[in-house]
Parts: structure tokens; C-alpha cells; sequence
């Protein structure tokens, strides 16, 4: 397996990438509306509603505190339905979004709820209505701190996605299981590790250098 | 212009009720500058905040411009906000616009094109003094321009009515001096009438005609501004006018 250790390694880091991203932006497609509804309906807000705020609440406390793997594997029929098969990358993406979609809902609702409330009742002042509040004051003045929230979450993604890899969603975490820990393989130990610390510093990276961007844009 | 009748208001907390207002009557003319004075706490604010509902009074009517406010529904309460001015002691711009993009932000949500917004712009900064700063952002801005924004961005839509609360509260003096100087200047020209919330009450005695005095959640004076400085009729006027005499009378006359 030596000599294909690079191309095993290549196909993992591909599958991982894929499945954090792809899982990310599923994540945030679901967890922006949430975070945006969890704010506005919150009391003095918007679009008050408490029924609305404290069931979506409970909804997103309890997603969130099933331990990662339980999640995973409960979801593993809906996987099944939605893209015919409960193995690999593809079918991993919809337990991984599912799990992701309320951390990101509860990361970027701190985001928004920094943002003061004096800047929403001005743009209400001059007539604005909810949508052009959440629109046009909410999500562009969190901007940056919203992209922070971001490659946070994008990094708890990855993470998920090296705990579904050891119930066949493929990549690295699947790799290193398989066969870094159950094979005693410690060049593939240390090579999936390397490979997983270089995403994470990736991200990062090109997180801070994003909301850098867009906060001194305002400066 | 502005007619105001038996606005109540409780705030209801976990530690009972407490009256924000109470039956409040109160006419403001057009044209005139209203000052509206108190201590912390005497419902000043709240009262501001309830002519365009960004705070609910529980019982009473509110008439600005022949528009009973509290009776209007969601979408004809943002229409006639857009006829109600407002600026505010913290100024509340948005960071992440430039100055030109924050006095078209009302244009904007009218829903005015480009060109037309475009062209108000440059007419309001220069009507506020800031033509040289349309592309600066807020964070570069000192207070005075910061409220000067606000003002701008306030009469982006022609509003006949402008609320100010505590607009100059955050500001030095010379700077606070300015922005009323420009609040009169756009009262003269423009006919505007300008409804001014401040617990400083030598800023009422320079540049509003009329007043009225809270205490309470109850106006305790209501009238021409000269002659309540002259004589105020209530026991919490006096005490008010007089602290204020003593705060501001020049030092080597109080040694």
C-alpha cells in the first residue's frame, strides 16, 4: 500500500474536502434562516413571536445535543431515501448538514444579535420593513463577524465529518481509522493528521483574512 | 401639526406596573420648534418614541399631519414613517455604508432608483455641509458629522416633521451648538417642524419657542418658553430651572 499511499491520501483529502464544504453550505443555507428567525423573533424584535422562538429553540437544543455519531446514525435512513444509499460522501452530506445546519444556526444568531438595536429601530424610524431590516441592517452590519461564525463552524464541520468517516462516509477520518488505528499504519496516521491540521489552518486563514476584508472596508 | 391626546403608557415588569405616561395632552403648531424637557427617567424619551410607535402607548390618539397614527396598520405606519423624521443621540448610522449610501438608505427603502437617489444625495449632504464627505465612512466621521448624517439621512424623504432625541447629547458643546444651529436654519428654511427631546434645558431656552416640562409620565408645564423660564407655575419646574440656573451660571458668579 506504500506506493499508493499519495493517491489513496489524494482521493480522502478530496472526499473530505468535499463533504466539509458541501455540508457547510448546506449548513448555512438552513442555519442563516434559522439564526435570522431565532433573532427577530426574539422579544422586543422585529417579528416578536415567542411561540415561534422558543419552539425553534427547543428544536435546535435538542439536534444539538444528540453526541455527533448518535445523530449521524439516526440519520442514516433519510440518507438512504434522499440519495438512495447510507455509504459514502454523498450520502454523508445530508446527516453532516442536518448536524451542522443548528451549530451554525446558534453561531451566527450571536452575530446578529450583536448588531445594536438602535441601527434597526433607525431603519424602522424611516419606514423600513422587517425583510429590508433583515436584509439591509442585520446581515450586512454582522457581516464580519458573521464570516468569523463561519469558518468556525466550517472547522467543527470537519471534525464531523473524520467521526462519520469511521461509519463509511469515506475521507480522511476514514482513512486514519481504517487504516492508521486498525492496521497500525503510522504513515497514514501521521499524513491524514498533517493533511486534516493544513485544512484547519487553511480555513482559518482565509476566514480571517475574509472579515479582515469587510470590517476594514468601514474603517 | 402634531396633536396629542390622553397618551397613557404602563410599563408592565416583573416588579409590577410602572406609568411611563400619563393622559398626556400636547399640540404642536407648524413650523415650531417643541422643546420637550425633564429629568431622567420623567417618560421624555418614551413619549418621542410613541409619536412614531417605535414604542406602543396603551390608550390615547396621536395626530401628525391629519394621520391618526395608532390606528394604522403595519404597512401604512412604515408609509407615514416616512413622513416623521428621526435622529437620535447615538446617531445609529450603518457601518457598512459610506456616507452617501447611509442619507440614501430611506431612498432606498422607498424604493428609488439609482439616478433619483443619486441626485437627493448630493443635495442633502450639501444642505448638511458634508459634500466633501459622501464617500467617507461613519467610522471616520466625528460626531458632528456623524449627527450631520443622521439629519441628512432623516430629511432624505421630505418629512414635514423631524424627532430629535437627545441628538445632541453626545456632542461638546460647540459641536452640540452647531447641530442646533443647523436644526434652525433647516426650521427656517424648510418650515420643519422639529420636536426636541433633551434634559438640557439651556438648549430649550436657546431655540425652542414652546415647551413642555415631564415629570413623571405627567406634564407638569406646558407653554411659551420664555414665559415658564420666567415663572414656572409647578413646584418640580422651579426646582428644575433652578438647578439649571446653578449648573450653568458662569463660575466667578457662583464663588
Amino acid at each position: 500500500m506504500s506506493e499508493d499511499l499519495p493517491e489513496i491520501l489524494g482521493v480522502a483529502l478530496l472526499e473530505t474536502l468535499y463533504m466539509t464544504f458541501g455540508a457547510s453550505l448546506i449548513g448555512l443555507l438552513m442555519g442563516l434562516p434559522l439564526a435570522v428567525i431565532l433573532v427577530t423573533t426574539r422579544k422586543g424584535h422585529i417579528l416578536e413571536s415567542e411561540a415561534i422562538h422558543k419552539s425553534l429553540a427547543f428544536v435546535i437544543n435538542m439536534t444539538r445535543s444528540f453526541p455527533a455519531i448518535i445523530l449521524i446514525v439516526l440519520l442514516l435512513p433519510l440518507a438512504r431515501w434522499l440519495v438512495g444509499t447510507s455509504l459514502g460522501m454523498h450520502a454523508a452530506l445530508v446527516p453532516l448538514s442536518i448536524g451542522a445546519a443548528p451549530f451554525i444556526a446558534r453561531v451566527l444568531e450571536t452575530s446578529l444579535n450583536d448588531v445594536p438595536f438602535g441601527k434597526v429601530e433607525a431603519a424602522l424610524a424611516l419606514g423600513a420593513n422587517p425583510w429590508q431590516v433583515i436584509r439591509k441592517v442585520l446581515i450586512p452590519e454582522a457581516l464580519p463577524s458573521l464570516i468569523r461564525g463561519i469558518t468556525v463552524s466550517v472547522i467543527a464541520v470537519l471534525g464531523l465529518t473524520a467521526i462519520a468517516g469511521t461509519i463509511g462516509a469515506g475521507g480522511l477520518g476514514s482513512l486514519a481509522i481504517r487504516y492508521g488505528y486498525q492496521r497500525f499504519r503510522e504513515d497514514v496516521m501521521i499524513s491524514t493528521t498533517v493533511l486534516l491540521v493544513l485544512i484547519v489552518q487553511l480555513t482559518q486563514w482565509l476566514g480571517d483574512r475574509l472579515a479582515i476584508t469587510f470590517s476594514s472596508e468601514r474603517t | 401639526m402634531i396633536r396629542v391626546e390622553k397618551l397613557s403608557k404602563i410599563y408592565r415588569t416583573s416588579l409590577g406596573s410602572v406609568p411611563a405616561l400619563q393622559e398626556i395632552d400636547l399640540q404642536i403648531g407648524a413650523g415650531e420648534i417643541f422643546g420637550i424637557a425633564g429629568y431622567s427617567g420623567a417618560g421624555k424619551s418614551t413619549f418621542l418614541r410613541c409619536l412614531n410607535r417605535l414604542e406602543e402607548a396603551d390608550s390615547g390618539r396621536i395626530v401628525i399631519d391629519g394621520e391618526d397614527i395608532r390606528l394604522l396598520n403595519r404597512h401604512d405606519l412604515a408609509q407615514a414613517r416616512r413622513r416623521i423624521g428621526m435622529i437620535f443621540q447615538h446617531f445609529n448610522l450603518l457601518d457598512s455604508r459610506n456616507v452617501a449610501d447611509n442619507i440614501a438608505f430611506p431612498l432606498e427603502l422607498a424604493g428609488q432608483n439609482y439616478a433619483q437617489r443619486r441626485a437627493r444625495v448630493e443635495e442633502l449632504a450639501s444642505l448638511v455641509g458634508l459634500s466633501d464627505k459622501l464617500l467617507s465612512r461613519p467610522s471616520q466621521l466625528s460626531g458632528g458629522q456623524k449627527q450631520r448624517v443622521g439629519i441628512a439621512r432623516a430629511l432624505a424623504l421630505g418629512p414635514r416633521v423631524l424627532l430629535c432625541d437627545e441628538a445632541t447629547s453626545a456632542l461638546d458643546p460647540p459641536t452640540a451648538l452647531q447641530i442646533l444651529e443647523l436644526l434652525q436654519d433647516l426650521n427656517q428654511r424648510l418650515g420643519l417642524t422639529i420636536v426636541l427631546v433633551t434634559h438640557q434645558l439651556e438648549i430649550i431656552r436657546g431655540f425652542c419657542s414652546q415647551m413642555a416640562l415631564l415629570d413623571q409620565g405627567r406634564i407638569v408645564e406646558r407653554g411659551p418658553t420664555a414665559r415658564i423660564f420666567r415663572s414656572p407655575e409647578s413646584l418640580i419646574g422651579k426646582k428644575l430651572l433652578d438647578v439649571g440656573q446653578k449648573l450653568f451660571r458662569p463660575a466667578e458668579v457662583m464663588a
